[in-house]
């Protein structure tokens, strides 16, 4: 039998609760990481990254065992669609001067807070800019595919 | 690039006659809702499999559920 709605999403926020709790944990904890040495914050970084990708991985491959075929052919339609136009809009966005100033110096911002030399400053401003364009990257393609998952949805009701 | 080829089914009547809701239809056929509202509406071309799951909870053969335009 095919559970209720309100269950199915119940059992979803009930999958997704360690997600939310990592990542909520790991931004109530930034001040006192901003706090520890650089090699411990890299090791508790990985550690959460690690840990969120793989339950999301688990949860993901869960719940597409639970998908009849029309949802997984919207799944399919979504990703595909929704993931190759937030790539061309990430490209795009950033081709624009303003859009790429603004991660430079979002980076740049961010990395003087905690101090150090020229040098290293530099090093880690280049990196945390390399991060932010992919990380728009990651929230372009996911704004694609909720948006094509709509539209899939709008076209079979 | 073969032409696609229209399909029609008779699943809303053949639900009304059994007086089925497109849930009761749903939840014997183990897919959701909107998935019966999709191929009931022919948004959405159903796999063999599902056609004959669909054709059976009717008691009927796949060509009696569904049809070519």
């Amino acid at each position: 039998m095919n559970p209720s709605k309100p269950m199915r999403r119940m059992n979803i926020a009930l999958w997704m609760a360690p997600v939310l709790v990592v990542i909520g944990a790991f931004f109530v904890s930034l001040r006192w990481l901003s706090r520890l040495d650089d090699a411990i914050v890299l090791a508790v970084s990985a550690v959460a990254a690690i840990s969120v990708m793989g339950w999301s991985l688990l949860v993901s491959i869960r719940h597409h065992g639970g998908l009849d075929e029309v949802e997984r052919a919207s799944a399919q339609f979504s990703w595909m669609w929704g993931a190759t136009a937030g790539s061309i809009c990430t490209v795009l966005l950033l081709m624009l001067p303003p859009f790429r100033s603004f991660i430079v110096d979002l980076a740049t911002g961010i990395v003087a807070l905690r101090g150090g030399s020229e040098e290293a400053m530099e090093h880690k401003a280049l990196i945390l800019a390399f991060t932010l364009g992919f990380g728009t990257l990651q929230v372009l393609q996911v704004v694609g595919t909720v948006v094509a998952a709509c539209w899939w949805w709008a076209r079979t009701r | 690039m073969a032409p696609d080829l229209d399909m029609k089914n008779r699943i809303r009547v053949l639900r009304a006659e059994k007086g089925w809701s497109q849930a009761d239809l749903a939840e014997r056929v183990q897919v959701s809702r909107n998935s019966i509202n999709a191929v009931e509406n022919g948004k959405f071309d159903p796999s063999l499999p599902l056609a004959f799951r669909i054709a059976d909870v009717f008691g009927l053969k796949i060509e009696d559920v569904f049809l070519r335009d």
